[in-house]
């Protein structure tokens, strides 16, 4: 366990030295920032001359809170690959992992500190842009989205996802081959996901098997499908009145399937490369 | 000297990247303490074999040990050092955190640490880096912070391949200064080196490989006592002399335009017997010259001429 935290410790400077962590926190900090002065001029703007809350100024704020969420899910998703992509591929290529793995260590303590150490970063960095947005528009309205902390944690292991696959693919592929192979699937599952959605609206069981299918066979969609669902309020779900309304969310079998999918994930990318030539 | 188990023990390693064999039966001792060369041309396996040893690619067969524990136990690198030919390491670490990281793999407690990192950047002349980038090292300096990862956990045997490909020659003398001292420690020294002249003054042992396989395994210290180099000179060459004089050397190079031939020897109680069966079968003898064997000459009679190695 030692060496594991070793290695998440060394990933997470890695990441501070090489400026990825403060170019992410400061870019994160100017889309808070923008979110919060767009909202703020909105908010002025929708709510003059009303008399208070209302249901339908509710959903407005809903779906700027999850527009935002939403292009937090897609930087979370980008980020888990571009971090992660090169991390074993990179050391082997460049030989680094030589004086590393000759060590008195299990080479599955590599690989499991580095997943640590960029899930750890990537999780962080998920709530604290999103607690960003989600506080923003509380303090500016009043408005507090429903299910936050599930539907933002959600959003979190979509991105766990992403790294977990990533990890898997750079035990045997290239840096390059690795990053195209893990942004087609994320853009197969991003695919599926709305054809799901298309099929759901215009009760075509076709184009919704498709969507299961792809769900299942790169399960990240998926959980942002189950965020968007629990973080609206049912009726807007209902009547589909917004881009993220989710007429039918994955079931919690989807999100079992998805923890062993991340699960086996890592453990093949384990198994990979504790099994390959350095 | 330290008691116990040979420093490495490899019976029938073996491995195979698909078709290709890389090293085809590696079957080799080295006790503790010995300086141990290990000579072979480009492609000839060194730098698998030592892969083998350390964990980093598995045998497709046989099996090996690394002082007593098995290479498949993590553990058995407990008390080893490897720098490895490819000496790439992470450009964003400063040189003391370098070392500090790889004393912390080790499982070296922080005080200890503490003590040598500042120790062993002294060693290899890096004092004045110790806070330095990796990223802006040169070739030579990350060389040098390499070999003090290297030893950092006081290692009980040390793995060197190609110590000094990229230093120049104080670099040298530095390296062989600090093996030097490893080998008065008692430290089991594994070099894989082409550079021969270098072999020849740190090793105590060395091993020739081919195509995968140790070919031929010889002490320094008495190789020149082991195999002698005789030139003779006689009045006429024919095939009786050569096939005769075969039966005390496998090896007769022939020079038929200056009358000449060439033998090598195991030793040299031989050559009173070898001049009189010359004179005594009725051939002219002008000259016979015993002369030792380079490490040079040793490598080519065993690895043959068309190799590319440096002898500086």
């Amino acid at each position: 366990m030692r060496d594991i935290l070793t290695f998440a410790e060394l990933t997470f400077r890695e990441a501070r030295r090489s400026k990825i962590l403060w170019t992410a926190l400061g870019l994160g900090l100017a889309f808070i920032a923008l979110y919060s002065v767009g909202f703020y001029f909105v908010y002025r703007d929708i709510t003059r001359g009303s008399r208070g809350r209302d249901i339908t100024l509710d959903a407005g704020f809903n779906f700027f809170v999850m527009a935002g969420l939403y292009v937090i899910s897609f930087l979370g998703v980008m980020l888990a690959v571009l971090t992660s992509v090169g991390t074993i591929s990179g050391e082997i290529t460049s030989h680094t992992i030589q004086a590393l793995a000759t060590k008195p260590l299990r080479r599955v303590t590599i690989l499991l500190g580095k997943w640590l150490g960029l899930a750890l970063m990537l999780t962080s960095y998920i709530i604290l842009l999103s607690s960003g947005i989600i506080f923003a528009t509380w303090a500016i309205s009043g408005y507090l989205l429903p299910n936050a902390l599930p539907g933002v944690l959600l959003i979190a292991f979509q991105a766990l996802i992403m790294l977990s696959l990533s990890m898997l693919g750079g035990t045997r592929l290239s840096t390059v081959a690795n990053g195209v192979l893990v942004f087609m699937l994320y853009g197969l599952a991003f695919v599926g996901g709305w054809i799901e959605q298309f099929g759901s609206l215009a009760h075509n069981e076709t184009a919704v098997d498709i969507g299961i299918i792809s769900s299942l066979l790169v399960p990240s969609e998926a959980m942002w499908k189950m965020a968007a669902n629990i973080m609206q309020p049912p009726a807007m779900n209902i009547l589909g009145i917004s881009p993220f309304s989710m007429s039918v969310a994955p079931s919690m079998a989807m999100l079992a399937y998805a923890f062993v999918y991340a699960a086996a994930s890592v453990g093949l990318a384990s198994y990979s490369f504790c099994h390959r030539d350095l | 000297m330290t008691q116990g188990p040979p420093a490495i023990e490899a019976h029938g390693l073996r491995k195979e990247y698909g078709a290709k064999v890389a090293v085809d039966s590696l079957t080799l001792t080295v006790e503790r303490g010995e300086v141990f060369g290990f000579l072979g041309p480009n492609g000839a396996g060194k730098t698998t074999s030592v892969k083998m040893l350390l964990g980093l690619a598995q045998p497709t067969a046989g099996e090996g040990k690394l002082l007593g524990l098995p290479i498949t136990d993590p553990r058995s690198r407990q008390r080893v050092g490897f720098l490895p030919e490819h000496f790439r390491f992470h450009e964003w670490l400063r040189a003391d955190e370098f070392l500090d990281l790889h004393g912390k793999l080790h499982n070296l407690p922080k005080e200890v640490r503490t003590r040598r990192v500042p120790e062993f950047l002294e060693l290899v002349g890096l004092t004045e880096a110790a806070e330095r980038r990796l990223g802006a090292f040169s070739k030579g300096m990350l060389q040098r912070i390499g070999l003090a990862q290297a030893l950092i956990n006081e290692p009980e045997l040390v793995f060197l391949d190609e110590p000094t490909s990229g230093l120049d020659p104080l670099g040298r003398r530095m390296v062989r200064d600090i093996i030097r001292g490893l080998r008065e420690r008692g430290t089991t020294v594994f070099l894989n080196s082409h550079l021969l002249s270098e072999v020849e003054i740190t090793c105590t042992r060395v091993a020739f490989v081919t195509s995968g396989r140790v070919r031929h395994v010889t002490s320094l210290h008495d190789h020149q006592d082991g195999f002698v180099q005789v030139d003779l000179r006689v009045g006429k060459i024919d095939e009786g002399l050569v096939a005769g004089l075969g039966q005390w050397s496998t090896q007769v190079e022939v020079e038929t335009s200056t009358n000449s031939l060439t033998l090598r020897l195991s030793d040299e109680g031989s050559l009173p017997e070898i001049a009189r069966w010359i004179v005594g079968r009725g051939t002219e003898l002008y000259s016979l010259s015993p002369r030792a064997m380079s490490l040079e000459d040793l490598f080519f009679s065993i690895v043959g001429s068309d190799m590319p190695c440096e002898t500086s």
